[in-house]
């Protein structure tokens, strides 16, 4: 039985950008148990630990927006979660505020519903990146945008224009910015690499630092309370 | 290449391209980062294998942190890259760099590999060559690293030796510390050459430097005896710690961000196994049992969770089963673990109705299903290998563990045993389809819902050094196929019943390697030279690039495999004293072949030579007590 759940935003940033979602839901757990928080643990015959995600972030991408339920079994301070977890936390992954939010709410997957990131280009390391803001006009005024897959050796061809919502550069002194919302739907998805393809760049190539900015609902919403 | 440099080019352009980068961080939760000063002794600890398979060895994280807590040394780890990172690494003109500083190898004082399979010999061949130093030991230079080695394949130290400076033999928690030390202070005399800081340090007890000892063969191509340089000590004696509540174990763990083989705590019960069956190497080579107290044991458990925040301990060593203390243990941690959620279990299970009712206390052992090893298929072959379990036991225990739910029982057995023939086969076969016709009894009994399954492992026996089985030949790779499509043809007719069995070239090579001489080097460094690495994964397993290489080297590898050797022949191995005598595995070789059994060594002592050799005992906490009367 859950007593209480509490959400918390928290970053993910520096080498921890290299450990998948996965892993990072073993870094959260652990810290659970290393806190000793009264985390409430699911049904069934092999209980696990009630913590709910947000969308997955992609290897690679630093963060300091992610959102986390932590179910606790017995009723405490979100403010003594936050100070507890973030003494055995790692540097690159503490929580930045907590908030009590009633337990019958939808889980954060069924309520964020779009995406927004931001990359830096460092116009040193890539020159050509000073052609993103023609560039982005253009995208923006495609009915269509097919980008290809590929999954076990075969290559899928993929719509993804109706997931883009909103595209941006700008350029400032020694740094390329561009801007872009997706939407998550459940209906297919598109991701940052997808996007950085479209201007011939990717997640690896040096110079080219990505973060996610913001998760809100579909309407906008953020979904902290203050 | 500067370690900032590492670094950068690491976090810019490598990591996110390659798989798994977490396997690169060093920076996991209880990873040490300690300042490098010149009085600092620096210690690589390399693992020749990759990060989720050595991070899952408890031995080298003992190690690293034992060390660590030293004040003039710092251990920092190393394993090897995945193909991916090694291709990435390659590109930048990176080369092998330590965890936790990114530091390049050859910034070490000293390399430290750990052998524990003999497939990973070419896996350190690679990773010297990734850190740019030379294989062979004679080709590296004045101030380069020392390239140690230690673990159980350093008991047949002679197929790697041209590649190592010294081997640590035993025990590194005994060996290490000391070796350390004196490393540090013979670094303070700079007029020594590396040579003559090798010769001083062999005579630590424990240490085995190669190069002052040279094997000397027969026209036969047996060894006929060394050449001892400088009055090296001769043979080299195993080290061990005789108290275990009093050494050192580590309570802050590295916890690894990746998902590795075995990602879980692990507590160290005891050390050692007393019950002498006559295949197995560890428990020969890892005489004495030793003990820690149920006491002891609590309190590392309490702390080792604290620490880390696992969700599951694990109580490890040669037969967990066999602790006199098991039941107290039990009983007193289980219920503070399941306060705190965490899952206790026990891997290496025996085949008796208490280890039944204990798993089915332990829960969490339910997931996996639950394994016992019979061996052999006939009670005359678990004679002769001293495996002294009955069919009546396996199968009041099976019954027990159908009866408390479990459906799904894997049974592991060898074949190529000594004295073995069809009708032991069938035996497995037998064995196996009465354990399923049990559980289907039961099934029917209870009405319980699923199926039951029998999973039957068999693996290619290899014969070991310091093992009774030593003299042995292993059964040539022929006869191990057609073993195996004869059991494959008796599987076929049942259901419930599934049979898998191990590569038969992979046994073959391993029995090469674990019994080769110091000229079966020639053979290793050709295989890595035609590309051998990381063989331990059947993907880059290949018996035709080994073939080419014996060619190569003139190694007859059916002269180390499949040939039987005399009573009297000098064994490549005899180099290393294990603490068990030649005589008493003669003794335990000829019982073998009588098909007589040897009692576990706790009830009667067999005079294995260990004890008064070693100067230390069997060390049990509660004899008379609990499961193991004495």
């Amino acid at each position: 039985m859950e007593a209480l759940r509490v959400r918390a935003q928290y970053t993910k940033v520096g080498d921890l950008r290299f450990i998948s979602h996965l892993d990072l839901t073993r870094v959260m757990e652990r810290a659970v148990n290393r806190a000793e928080l009264p985390i409430a643990y699911s049904e069934g015959f092999h209980p696990m630990p009630k913590i709910a995600y947000g969308p997955a972030l992609a290897l690679g991408i630093i963060s300091r927006v992610e959102l986390v339920d932590f179910f606790f079994s017995t009723p405490l301070l979100p403010s003594e979660v936050q100070s507890r977890l973030n003494r055995v936390l790692p540097a690159e992954c503490q929580v930045l505020r907590t908030a009590a939010v009633p337990t019958g709410q939808p889980a954060l997957t069924a309520l964020i519903d779009r995406a927004s990131y931001l990359v830096r280009v460092d116009l040193q390391l890539v020159p050509e990146a000073n052609t993103l803001p023609a560039k982005t006009g253009d995208i923006l005024e495609r009915d269509s945008i097919i980008v290809t897959r590929q999954k076990k050796g075969k290559t899928r061809r993929v719509e993804i224009r109706p997931y883009l919502l909103n595209l941006s550069a700008n350029l400032d002194g020694p740094v390329a910015a561009l801007e872009f919302s997706l939407r998550i739907g459940s209906d297919g998805a598109t991701n940052p690499r997808e996007v950085l393809g479209l201007f011939n760049l990717d997640l690896s190539t040096p110079g080219v630092l990505v973060e996610r900015t913001e998760l809100t609902t579909e309407n906008g919403v953020k979904l902290f309370n203050n | 290449m500067q370690p900032d440099k590492i670094r950068s080019v690491l976090r810019d352009e490598i990591l996110v391209t390659v798989s798994k980068p977490a396997r690169y961080l060093g920076n996991e939760l209880n990873s040490v980062h300690k300042e490098w000063t010149e009085e600092t002794v620096k210690v690589a600890l390399a693992f020749p294998d990759v990060y989720e398979v050595g991070m899952s060895h408890l031995g080298l994280k003992i190690l690293y942190h034992l060390l660590n807590q030293e004040a003039h040394v710092l251990a920092e780890r190393v394993y090897a890259p995945w193909p991916d990172m090694q291709e990435a690494l390659a590109r930048r003109g990176v080369p092998l760099f330590s965890l936790e500083s990114s530091r390049q190898l050859k910034d070490f004082d000293i390399i430290g590999f750990t052998l524990q399979y003999e497939l990973s010999f070419t896996t350190i061949l690679d990773m010297l060559d990734l850190a740019e130093l030379a294989v062979f030991s004679a080709d590296r230079h004045e101030d380069d690293p020392l390239v140690i080695a230690g673990g159980p394949c350093a008991f047949n130290p002679e197929p790697i030796a041209p590649f190592i400076d010294l081997f640590v033999i035993g025990e590194a928690e005994e060996v290490f510390p000391k070796l350390v030390a004196e490393y540090r202070k013979l670094r303070q005399s700079k007029h020594l050459s590396k040579f003559e800081r090798l010769r001083a340090l062999a005579e630590l007890p424990g240490v085995y430097v190669p190069t002052l000892y040279e094997p000397v063969y027969a026209t036969d191509g047996s060894l006929s005896r060394w050449e001892i340089h400088d009055q090296a000590p001769f043979p080299i004696k195993k080290q061990v710690i005789k108290d275990l509540d009093t050494a050192y174990f580590p309570k802050q763990f590295i916890v690894p961000y990746l998902e590795t083989v075995h990602d879980r705590a692990m507590l160290e019960v005891f050390r050692g196994c007393a019950r002498g069956c006559r295949f197995c190497q560890a428990g020969m080579i890892y005489r004495p049992v030793r003990e820690r107290s149920v006491d002891k044991l609590l309190d590392l458990a309490q702390a080792i969770v604290v620490a880390t925040g696992y969700d599951e301990l694990s109580l490890v060593s040669l037969s967990s089963g066999d602790y006199t203390g098991l039941t107290r243990l039990v009983e007193e941690l289980l219920p503070k673990l399941k306060e705190r959620g965490i899952a206790l279990s026990l891997p290496s299970l025996r085949i008796d109705t208490f280890a039944v009712e204990l798993a089915e206390q332990i829960q969490s052992i339910r997931k996996t299903g639950l394994t016992f090893a019979p061996e052999a298929g006939t009670a005359r072959l678990r004679d002769v290998i001293n495996k002294n379990v009955t069919e009546e036991d396996l199968l009041r225990t099976t019954e027990a563990a159908f009866r408390a739910g479990w459906h799904t029982v894997k049974l592991y057995f060898m074949i190529g045993l000594p004295t073995e023939t069809d009708e032991d086969l069938e035996g497995i076969y037998l064995l196996a389809k009465k354990v399923a016709e049990l559980g289907e009894s039961v099934r029917r009994q209870t009405g319980a819902g699923k199926r039951v399954t029998v999973t039957v492992s068999v693996s290619s026996f290899v014969p070991k050094a310091h093992t009774p089985f030593q003299w042995f030949a292993q059964d040539t790779r022929e006869e191990l196929r057609r073993k195996q499509r004869y059991l494959e043809s008796l599987f076929k007719k049942s259901r419930g019943l599934t049979l898998k069995y191990h590569d038969v070239e992979v046994s073959f090579i391993e029995g090469v390697l674990a019994r080769g001489d110091r000229r079966v080097a020639g053979a290793i460094f050709e295989a890595w030279h035609l590309g051998a690495k990381l063989e331990g994964w059947s993907e880059f397993f290949s018996v035709t690039r080994w073939e080419e290489a014996f060619q190569e080297s003139g190694i007859d590898p059916f002269f180390y495999a499949n040939r039987a050797r005399q009573s009297t022949e000098l064994l490549p191995w005899e180099i290393i004293d294990s603490g068990v005598s030649k005589e008493y595995l003669a003794r335990e070789a000829a019982k073998a072949l009588e098909g007589q059994s040897t009692a576990d060594c706790r009830e009667l002592c067999e005079d294995c030579g260990v004890c008064p050799g070693l100067k230390v005992a069997n060390r049990l906490r509660y004899r008379g007590s609990g499961l193991f009367g004495g």
